[in-house]
């Protein structure tokens, strides 16, 4: 942040300008503060309750195995999910690197799942996982591999991964961009220099290339981590947390407590564990952004 | 000279091969779309569905058109005034943080961070409550006035973002010139600023336009339900009707394919300025 | 100083909120008519209806009640908002937060039943007994219909159609083929279902599309009455037994285990409108559902007695029609309490449920319309049924069981379908049971 001294502004200026921004960050922080509040409250029915329950909401929680199950699942999104797409971005970033000019030609082709709705990645994902109308499974037949055809979705154990697989192939191209953006800011005199000494491709990448994008690392696990703490589009239009509840997440157990059985309290309470969750990543991620910007 | 040259074209090949691959791979879930979108339920049943379609079945995209006809439209009612009033807010007030020396700039900026990039889930319900409240549930001026809750703090860091990169020479010559910050908003900064501002409003008309969560828990019915819902809800209601769930993805995914094609290089840096990183 | 100017950004913000959001209103009005009553002196009579009928035949079916309507009541504009998804899970919420905000439609649709209820404890819905009586629905409806729409001695809704949920649809070329009779109990189900697969591998004896958790209940069903009767059957969804103990539920549990090898295979990724086409085909023996299936497999070309057949379902130890029954509402503050009457009275009419009945395939209500007004043989079944038989309310989508219970419920079956523990399923039903009061919940339906 660099202020600039010299255009002077007065308080009617501070109200003019920020009022407005201020009103809609109070206003989200009061629905937070708002949330916590009812997770200490016993309140089912659509009708407002006040009736303070202390941390029942969450003992009540805590017992559930579903709400394990969620939580587990989430959990194994932040692996299954960031791990290969930071790799495979980071990966393809570099192939483009090389590619020369045709990095053009590729990088969207990479980059365009980005601009489609969940919905829209949830209907397709549905065709290409279906177990027997489905793309995957097709292909597979058709070049002779019918034995490695699975039941995908229709399987209790495969379909979490599956969905993770929707969202690796949405969400590659964001890391993609990430990485591209992290090479391209390394001076240009490492390359020369390593390509001076004779490094193959292979030891620029692993030697050059990886210790260097560590703070686009950084920043593409805080994103998608904030992503596999909220999902929940993929999950309804795919699976709608099935076979049984085991693609459960916890913003769909929050939903259908919430909305379904009308649980209110009981939903605020996953509400404010997915909070708890996101702002373990958020709020140091913000204060890391905030000092960079100071300097 | 141009030996060489050969020789390094050449050395590219396999790396070429290997990125030709992946794209396939990357394309095949649109081209599947795409083609099983212009068949008829004759061919889908017969389950080909890597093979290009014979004809132009271009009846399934008006059978979806007229399904999705009013979501659309409510879509379009929705992001665009949203769009437009986020962007506004947002960098007005993005522009005053970014560029005036304020006491509080950080604790503003800070807090809004964090209210950007929590999940929405954290606050649907109060959301509900607060339109249910203000009687404008399942109203298109409800999800307005809900997704600018949420849309405003993400536009106000991109465009600071942005503006943090405007050279300070401009704005010291403005002020010399006695110039004071809603001129310089108005006639300096916006004309110097188009990249933020057409930035950002791409990835917020995107991010509202695609958005399902908001969309599904405020709206019933076609008053004023948006695209996506109907989309889901064609999926969930009509089985076995492939082609035109297909057609119906198509038909939602035209607006943001269309700005990612034509308008890549902003919903990029656009995308890039949201997570900060500038 | 502070306090000012406090109140003069909220004031900044109020106004420039207004200022966004003027245009939108003014487009909605010239739009759609809901909201263009705003000149009281000129009112324009209309009804604004929410429903959920949006699928194929439904909406030719709304259609026939909307031409009654016209018939009887000219001067009357209907806006019709159809809510696409089958009654989903949002609907509720947002019917019910547009009734705390005080914007309802003049009439909405509803289950009677324990769905019914969850209005009329919100104190939403105003009660319907001048209609009721207007048509003596006290003699022309069942008396079960009665129960389902009175709370504290009032009527809260107007049925007009009942779907039968247990039928067996089964492939005829398949049973005769391999000279099968259809079942009859969950015994004689799992013995074709048996026979079907050991003489035809390739068949899924079973069908199922357990994506919809609900279908997964609509098998269980029919097993529980099969193994206990309906007695038992209304008294485990009200709550009335001691579930982890019970051994007529316990045996349930375990012959609805003894089918899961019977299963179609990939049940969890399909809708229960994925199976009536195998099941025509003959890739599906046979299938447990409503009587929707049958406009289905009808629209797909499937001829009944030739490619397809249903019987009720289980025939022993007592047939029963297990129902689901579409309902209308007055909800409190409308703004044509006329236009609801004449609504909510065209409903209640026989020639409207019989001509409505035959398109959206279920039946009529009213005793006056006969058998015979159904083209098909199923239906036609299913009116005699309704007639002659214990009508019993289907415990899916909330008629009898409370939501909440049954959203926890289909999720235990569903994964039971994957796990078979019996003991694991007893357990957390009998836990969501009593942590959720169904008892309590169910009051409802025992008082007299």
């Amino acid at each position: 942040m660099r202020p600039i001294p010299d255009m002077s502004y007065n308080r009617l200026h501070i109200l003019l300008f920020l009022a407005p921004i201020f009103i809609i960050v109070l206003l989200l922080y009061g629905m937070i503060a708002w949330t916590m509040a009812v997770s200490m409250d016993n309140w089912v029915g659509m009708a407002p309750v006040w009736k303070f329950n202390g941390l029942q909401n969450y003992v009540t929680l805590f017992r559930m195995e579903r709400f394990w199950g969620s939580l587990r699942n989430n959990l194994t999104w932040m692996v299954a999910f960031i791990i290969p797409s930071a790799m495979l971005g980071l990966v393809l970033a570099y192939g483009l690197v090389l590619s020369g000019r045709a990095e053009s030609l590729f990088r969207p082709l990479f980059l365009y799942p980005l601009a489609l709705s969940f919905v829209v990645t949830g209907t397709l994902w549905a065709w290409m996982y279906d177990p027997e109308a489905g793309v995957i499974n097709n292909i597979l037949k058709s070049i002779g591999l019918g034995s490695l055809s699975q039941p995908w979705i229709a399987s209790p154990r495969q379909a979490t991964f599956c969905l993770i697989g929707a969202a690796i192939w949405q969400y590659t191209g964001f890391a993609m961009t990430l990485y591209l953006a992290a090479i391209r800011d390394i001076p240009g005199e490492i390359f020369e220099a390593a390509k001076v000494d004779g490094a193959s491709d292979m030891q620029i990448f692993r030697h050059v290339v990886v210790p260097n994008v560590t703070q686009a690392t950084m920043v593409t696990i805080a994103m998608m981590t904030i992503f596999s703490l909220k999902v929940f589009d993929l999950v309804w239009v795919i699976t709608f947390g099935g076979p049984g509840t085991s693609t459960e997440v916890l913003g769909f157990f929050m939903f259908v407590a919430t909305y379904r059985q009308q649980f209110v309290g009981l939903g605020a309470a996953i509400s404010v564990i997915i909070l708890i969750l996101a702002a373990a990543v958020v709020v140091p991620y913000a204060w890391w952004s905030m000092k960079k910007l100071q300097t | 000279m141009r030996k060489i040259n050969i020789r390094k074209r050449l050395s590219k090949l396999p790396l070429l091969f290997v990125l030709t691959v992946a794209a396939l791979v990357w394309l095949l879930p649109m081209y599947t779309m795409v083609a099983n979108s212009l068949k008829t339920a004759r061919e889908i049943s017969r389950a080909q569905y890597y093979l290009p379609p014979r004809g132009l079945e271009l009846q399934n995209y008006v059978t979806a058109f007229s399904i999705l006809q009013q979501g659309l439209l409510n879509s379009l009612l929705v992001s665009l005034p949203t769009t437009l009033i986020a962007v506004f807010l947002g960098s007005w007030a993005g522009f005053f943080l970014s560029r005036m020396r304020f006491k509080y700039s950080q604790t503003i900026f800070f807090a809004t961070t964090i209210a950007t990039f929590l999940p929405y889930q954290v606050v649907l319900f109060p959301l509900t409550k607060l339109l249910v409240t203000l009687h404008v549930i399942n109203t298109r001026p409800g999800l307005i006035l809900a997704y600018l809750i949420l849309n405003t703090p993400m536009a106000m860091l991109i465009t600071a973002t942005f503006f943090e990169m405007i050279p300070v020479e401009l704005q010291e010559a403005a002020g010399l010139d006695g110039c004071g910050p809603i001129t310089f908003y108005w006639r300096i900064l916006l004309p110097v600023g188009r990249l933020a501002i057409i930035s950002t409003a791409i990835l917020i008309f995107t991010f509202v336009w695609n958005d399902f969560l908001i969309a599904m828990a405020m709206t019933q019915g076609p008053l004023a339900q948006m695209a996506t819902p109907v989309l889901a809800g064609l999926k969930g209601n009509y089985a076995q009707v492939w082609h035109i769930q297909m057609a119906g993805a198509m038909i939602t995914s035209v607006p943001p394919l269309l700005i990612f094609i034509f308008l890549g290089r902003y919903f990029v840096s656009g995308l890039m300025a949201g997570t900060l990183k500038g | 100083m502070k306090r000012l100017l406090t109140l003069l950004a909220i004031a900044a913000v109020l106004a420039s909120s207004l200022v966004a959001c003027a245009p939108v209103p003014q487009v909605i009005e010239k739009e759609v008519v809901v909201t263009a009553t705003p000149v009281p002196v000129v009112v324009e009579k209309e009804l604004t209806v929410y429903h959920w009928w949006t699928a194929g035949g439904e909406k030719q079916a709304m259609d026939v009640i909307f031409k009654h309507f016209r018939a009887a009541n000219p001067d009357i504009k209907i806006v019709d908002n159809p809510l696409a998804g089958g009654g989903g899970i949002t609907l509720k919420t947002v019917m019910q937060g547009m009734l705390a905000a005080k914007m309802p439609p003049d009439t909405f649709q509803s289950l009677s039943g324990s769905e019914l209820k969850m209005y009329v404890d919100g104190a939403y819905l105003d009660p319907v007994d001048d209609v009721w009586a207007a048509n003596n629905l006290d003699t022309n409806y069942p008396a079960v219909i009665n129960k389902m729409v009175t709370f504290n001695g009032k009527k809260y809704g107007i049925p007009m159609n009942a779907h039968r949920a247990n039928w067996l649809f089964y492939n005829v070329p398949l049973f005769k083929e391999l000279g099968l009779e259809p079942p009859t109990n969950v015994d004689e189900l799992i013995a074709v279902a048996k026979a079907i697969k050991e003489a035809r591998p390739e068949v899924s004896p079973i069908g199922l599309g357990s994506r919809d958790k609900w279908t997964a209940i609509f098998l269980f069903d029919v097993v529980l009455l099969s193994e206990g009767g309906p007695d038992v059957y209304e008294q485990f969804y009200t709550g009335q037994l001691d579930v982890e103990t019970d051994p007529v539920i316990r045996a349930a549990m375990e012959k609805y285990k003894a089918l899961i090898p019977y299963l179609y295979p990939y049940h969890g990724a399909k809708i229960w409108s994925d199976i009536p086409g195998p099941l025509g085909e003959g890739q599906i023996g046979m299938m447990v559902i409503g009587d929707f299936a049958a406009a289905q497999l009808v629209q797909a070309g499937y001829v009944e007695g030739t490619d397809w057949e249903a019987v009720g379902f289980p025939q022993e130890p007592e047939e029963v029609f297990l129902m689901i029954v579409d309902t209308f509402t007055r909800p409190v503050g409308i703004k044509h309490p006329e236009a609801n009457t004449a609504w909510l009275n065209n409903l209640a009419d026989p020639d409207t449920q019989a001509e409505f009945n035959i398109i959206k395939g279920s039946i009529a209500i009213h005793k006056d319309v006969p058998d015979s007004n159904y083209p098909d043989d199923l239906h036609q079944r299913a009116s005699a049924a309704f007639k002659g038989k214990r009508i019993v309310p289907a415990s899916a989508h909330g008629a009898l069981a409370p939501q909440n219970f049954l959203s926890d419920w289909q999720d235990i079956l569903t994964r039971f379908l994957y796990t078979g523990d019996v003991d694991a399923a007893l357990s957390q039903t009998a836990l969501v049971m009593t942590s959720y009061d169904v008892a309590g919940q169910s009051e409802w339906y025992w008082a007299k």
